[in-house]
């Protein structure tokens, strides 16, 4: 012990050398808790990612470029190509190559899995770099440990949850690490550099927009508080200029960047800037008198112009007004109203306030002490994390989706506050702590006393002089520390990393039971109907059709074409009459729904059936109104109190269809709604039952062929049924009815 | 593929065609009949046996009688005699015409002529599901302007001009030697629902009307009429989406010995005897078939050296091509269709973005035997997606042909626009780009090169 620690603090050479070498053990060991912590189960998730990259790495580049997927969308059929973000995929089809190359083929499968967990530790890695430019290092390493594990970051990246996330949160840290680094040292090549990252985020991640306008925003901050100076210059336009041409070259992305009014602010900044440089520059060319008078009229003519330019771009057409998305960050009501699609998605909902302490924890409480810390040394790299700290902090309220984004900033932040905190209280009057391996082990090294300190040491040493209430301080946030490990741990098994197509539950005895009837479903799809089945279903099963069963499908989960997927909203919100033809012009097959009334599974068709019908809604208000789907108290009902037109409904037929026979008569009961159903369960004359898996969540239906004889369904089973046929005279309908003939006139 | 089917299939028509001419669906026919009704049709069923049907008779009322074994059909066509029972026995529920149908079994069935005659319930309701309504029992057709025969005091007897159909329809009832025969009926006549399954085959004469015989009233007034001159069908024909046939004979007289005859009046040979023929061969498929033949397309982009490829591109000639032959009695001929009509194609997603009429190819890619070449060359839109070439073909009297292929229509990749130096408009700016990295080399190059003018005492104001 005693020589481990002449080596740590009597030579600052020999000290120097072993502290790298434990911030390179230290790294590597939350790396690899990071990868560790998000295996808990392995699914991969959204398929066609991984059908993407699959495809990329069959057909070559170029292919995938060119790739028209006629699939996906039945039957616009997708534009591949042009129509994602392609990052993802290169990403793994590059590691796939380069591992061919060193003899290791390894299945794309396994890569696709594994990417998320590998990019979560390169993620801590930024986060480490992130930090170390705000603090030093030993803050870098704690803000790398919270960001390895934090919940709200776990939640995207677990082993297989292939999507664009995955990758785009450390590229998002790495792009922010280099705009840091070139801002500090005024250097081209660090904008080149965070440029070129920025491209490479470009091509990830449609969240790309909120570095294009929080580094803007940075500058712009900056310049304000009066704090331009050449270096934000250097940085800013070299990374703007590269950075813009570079993203254009996504084909997804294409002129947006020039014509779209979420890019603007950064152009605008762009703009600004080489103002600012022109009037610094003036002002070391003429007098000061001089120059207030330029200044004025330069301020004036800017304005003017600048306005007028931006009204007429934006009145002609040019520049694209706001996008709906962007609205409803702004409002969060905006979407409810004018585009349901939006709303429909849980992640477009705004977040609920367990939730950030769910995701965070502890940190949460220490994210508004490290932005404090910040305000006060508050140099330029500073004013970045209050900037972000600001703008994450919204939108993550705004959307629970966004609670990404903000993730990375609460994690450095509280980093800083722990590192500040333990800098303050590891120290025993004089300052020489050591403070990389900040963890809980620290208390027992400051016993040490040794002179002549190497760190953090400021002139004006005022420290704690208790022993006291530095143990019981340091006690208390090794304690934090060890339960933050022990929340995410919980957190990552229990809530992260169930996969949505198998459902556990706890049987009575307390034994898990699975419950598989997705990919029973799917596998009987993928079995029993013929390749180009086309199935209908509602958008949120669409991959998931496409990739586990293979099959056709009319919507799915990156449709964009909203009246194609109001259309499917209507024909689940209509009757059979009307849904009919629209599934025999789409030349449906199959229909499949999600049902959870018998098991209690909350998630199913019924219970995002107002979605359908709001969205179908939105195009055809005419035939589809939601007020007729509750009753007149305004109630969303189910049971015999339900309306006609709910009752009418295909979606309330097919999911309740033969649904009351599973019970005594009367007692049929719906678990996810509580509600008792009808003993008369609903008839369907249009569509044969096909399959209902084991626990009734997926049911899928055979759309009907025209009947043989061109009569409609609902005659053929009413004939089927032993029933006359009815309202039509003659035939077996007797003398008095029957004399006249039915008087159709044929030509 | 498609080679070898058609060859085995070429092998075992010709292989029939050595016997006599027979119907598509098969030789197999069940005969409903009561003993003493089948001396009334002995032509009738001496000429199908003629044309290789073979004939098995059972009474309505028959126990052993089964129309499906296994689930297989027994039987490919049925005729179904007027009975004087009340209805016709526990085998042959309306149910089981319609199972027979759906299995692709022809069926004809002769209605009473008489109008004391019952029609069978079973009869009735088949006939109700397929959209033709029988007037209640009682009921006769009659004109008391065209007498057949002078002597017959109701006026039940009518003459009926053989039928004739519009231009753009196929008249496949008039293949007798005497276009100008006149046709004996007696019956009570039907009426048609709107349903476009049901044809009628032969219809009323202007001034013929289907009355209650038992009214006591001398006049028919509309309140007892049934159904009136060409709104009245005497031969009604059905044709089930999978082309089986069902053909409503008003009354039974007009297919039996007894009209084979002289019409009293004009003293000529009545057409009936080869109305019969048409009437059967239709119903049992030896006329009216279509059969596709082959379908190609192909387009502009790869030449004729890729056909019926998967993938189109949008904006590219694409040429579309189906082979048609039509089936009569004993072969197939090239169908040919009628000068009013024509052979439509679309090209559909979702909605047709295309509906242009094929005209008959001279040259054919496939030459095919015995059928006509309908083709046409069109340019695809400017829209991409999974499109159908379809031929949606269904006339009156001719087998359905439903022909759909589906086909991607891509978008353009990226490497297949026009580059950026082919586009005129583009020269501009080009040359400015190139003028600006000219430019900034010149500049770089100037400066690197010029040497800088001394002159300390500014020099040192800035820097």
């Amino acid at each position: 012990m005693s020589t481990v620690k002449s080596i740590l603090f009597k030579d600052p050479a020999s000290t120097e050398s072993t502290r790298s070498i434990l911030r390179v053990v230290i790294l590597l060991t939350i790396a690899a808790a990071a990868v560790a912590s998000r295996l808990f189960s392995v699914i991969l998730d959204p398929w066609f990612n991984f059908r993407a990259s699959k495809y990329l790495v069959k057909h070559g580049f170029f292919d995938f470029w060119n790739w028209f997927d006629d699939r996906t969308w039945y039957p616009l059929g997708r534009v591949t190509g042009g129509t994602l973000y392609p990052g993802l995929m290169v990403t793994s089809g590059a590691i796939w190559h380069a591992l061919r190359m060193i003899s290791l083929p390894v299945d794309i499968r396994n890569i696709c899995v594994l990417l998320a967990p590998g990019f979560s530790g390169l993620t801590a890695f930024a986060t480490y770099l992130f930090t170390k430019e705000m603090k030093d290092s030993g803050a870098g390493l704690l803000a790398a440990a919270f960001m390895g594990i934090a919940p709200g970051y776990i939640s995207r990246s677990v082993a297989g949850s292939y999507d664009n996330e995955a990758i785009a949160i450390f590229l998002l840290m790495f792009t922010f690490y280099l705009w840091i680094k070139a801002a500090k040292l005024g250097s081209a090549m660090w904008g080149g550099l965070c440029a070129l990252f920025y491209f490479y985020m470009v091509s990830a991640w449609g969240g790309y927009v909120f570095i294009t306008n929080l580094i803007p925003l940075h500058v712009l901050v900056l310049i304000l508080m009066g704090r331009y100076s050449g270096r934000i210059y250097v940085a800013y336009s070299s990374w703007y200029a590269l950075g813009t041409l570079a993203s254009m070259q996504v084909p997804f992305v294409g002129f947006l960047p020039v014509k779209t009014s979420e890019h603007m602010a950064a152009l605008g900044i762009f703009g600004l800037i080489q103002l600012v440089a022109f009037v610094d520059y003036l002002r070391g060319q003429v007098s000061s008198k001089q120059f207030n008078t330029l200044l004025r009229a330069l301020v004036i003519l800017i304005t003017i112009v600048a306005f007028t330019g931006l009204v007429t771009l934006t009145v002609t057409g040019v520049i694209a007004p706001w996008s709906g998305r962007f609205y409803s960050l702004w409002d969060t009501g905006y979407a409810k109203i004018h585009i349901p699609i939006i709303a429909s998605v849980s992640e477009h909902q705004p977040t609920a306030w367990p939730s950030f302490f769910f995701d965070l924890n502890m940190l949460i409480w220490l994210f508004p002490a490290g932005v404090y810390l910040c305000f006060r040394q508050l140099t330029d790299e500073h004013v970045f994390i209050i900037v972000y700290s600001v703008m994450a902090s919204y939108f993550a309220g705004v959307m629970v989706r966004l609670m990404l984004t903000l993730t990375p900033i609460v994690c450095v932040t509280a980093a800083i506050t722990v590192s500040s905190i333990f800098d303050t209280y590891l120290e025993i009057d004089s300052p020489e702590e050591q403070e990389d391996d900040s963890e809980s082990k620290k208390p027992k090294k400051e016993k040490v006393k040794e002179t002549g300190g190497f760190l953090s040491s400021r002139a004006p040493y005022i420290g704690i002089y208790s022993i006291t209430s530095k143990v019981a301080v340091v006690g208390a946030f090794s304690v934090y520390l060890v339960l933050f490990v022990l929340h995410c741990t919980w957190v990552t098994s229990n809530a992260y990393s169930s996969p949505s197509v198998v459902l556990a539950s706890r049987m009575p005895d307390g034994s898990q039971h699975i419950i598989d009837d997705f990919r029973e479903a799917y596998y009987w799809l993928r079995k029993n109907t013929p390749y180009d089945a086309k199935i209908m279903s509602w958008w949120d099963y669409g991959y998931q059709i496409g990739g586990m069963a293979d099959r056709t499908t009319l919507v799915d989960n990156n449709t964009w074409n909203n009246t194609h997927i109001a259309t499917v909203g209507k024909a689940m919100a209509s009757s059979e009459e009307v849904s009919y033809d629209i599934l025999r012009k789409h030349e449906v097959d199959y229909v499949l729904i999600i049902f959870g009334g018998l098991l209690g599974y909350s998630g199913d068709d019924i219970n995002k059936f107002l979605w359908m019908v709001r969205i179908a809604e939105g195009v055809w208000p005419q035939e589809v109104q939601e007020r007729k789907f509750f009753t007149h108290r305004g109630e969303y009902k189910v049971d015999h109190e339900a309306t006609d037109t709910m009752k009418n409904s295909l979606m309330y037929k097919m999911s309740y269809y033969k649904f009351p026979s599973l019970f005594p008569p009367g007692q049929a009961q719906d678990r996810v709604r509580g509600a008792r159903l009808p003993s008369e369960g609903p008839v369907l004359h249009t569509l044969d039952e096909a399959f209902t898996s084991e626990n009734w969540i997926v049911r899928i239906y055979k759309v009907k062929d025209l009947d043989q004889f061109g009569r409609d369904h609902f005659s053929v089973s009413a004939f089927e049924g032993g029933k006359k046929k009815k309202g039509k005279k003659g035939g077996m309908a007797g003398r008095a009815a029957g004399k006249r003939g039915r008087r159709v006139v044929r030509i | 593929m498609g080679l070898t089917l058609r060859s085995v299939l070429t092998a075992l028509i010709s292989l029939v065609s050595l016997s006599q001419g027979i119907s598509l669906t098969g030789p197999r026919t069940l005969l409903v009949l009561e003993d003493d009704v089948k001396t009334q049709f002995q032509t009738l069923i001496s000429d199908l046996e003629a044309r290789g049907f073979t004939t098995t008779t059972h009474t309505p009322k028959s126990t052993t009688l089964s129309l499906f074994q296994h689930e297989e059909r027994v039987y490919d066509n049925i005729i179904i005699f007027p009975t004087k029972l009340k209805g016709l026995g526990p085998n042959l529920p309306s149910s089981s015409f319609l199972k027979h149908a759906t299995a692709g079994g022809n069926i004809l069935i002769l209605l009473p002529s008489s109008e004391d005659d019952n029609v069978p319930a079973a009869i009735a309701e088949l006939a109700t599901q397929v959209d033709i309504f029988l007037p209640p029992k009682g009921f006769a057709v009659v004109n008391h302007f065209d007498l057949a025969d002078q002597v017959e005091p109701e006026h039940n007897t009518l003459l009926v001009d053989l039928p004739s159909f519009q231009s753009d329809t196929k008249n496949y009832f008039n293949s007798g030697e005497d276009k100008a025969a006149k046709l004996l009926y007696r019956g009570a006549g039907l009426a048609l629902g709107s349903s476009p399954l049901v044809q009628p085959i032969l219809k009323a004469p202007r001034f013929a009307y289907s009355y209650d015989t038992k009214e006591a009233s001398s006049f028919a007034d509309d309140e007892n009429v049934f159904s009136a001159g060409k709104q009245l069908a005497l031969v009604a024909g059905v044709q089930t989406r999978n082309n089986a046939r069902i053909t409503f004979v008003g009354g039974a007289d007009l297919l039996a010995d007894k009209s084979f005859t002289k019409v009293a009046r004009t003293n000529q040979m009545s057409g009936n005897r080869a109305f019969a023929k048409d009437v059967t061969a239709w119903t049992f498929k030896e006329t009216g078939v279509l059969r596709v033949d082959g379908i190609e397309h192909w387009g502009e982009e790869f030449g004729q050296g890729v056909v019926n490829g998967d993938v189109y591109r949008i904006k590219h000639d694409v040429t579309f091509s189906i082979a048609l032959s039509e089936y009569s009695y004993d072969h197939f001929q090239p169908y040919v269709a009628p000068a009013d009509d024509a052979v439509q194609f679309e090209f559909t997603m979702l909605d047709p973005y295309y509906r242009i009429p094929l005209s008959a190819s001279s040259s054919p890619l496939t030459q095919h035997k015995n059928s006509t070449t309908y083709s046409t060359t069109f340019k695809t839109p400017d829209q991409h997606g999974v499109f159908t070439f379809t031929v949606n073909y269904k006339r009156p009297f001719l087998s359905n042909v439903h022909e759909k292929r589906a086909v991607t229509v891509r978008h353009f990749a990226h490497n297949e626009w026009t580059r950026s130096w082919g586009i005129s408009g583009s020269w501009p700016w080009i040359a400015g780009i190139w003028v600006v990295v000219v430019g900034w080399i010149g500049f770089v190059g100037l400066w690197l090169w010029s040497k800088p003018v001394v002159a300390e005492g500014k020099g040192k104001k800035k820097q």
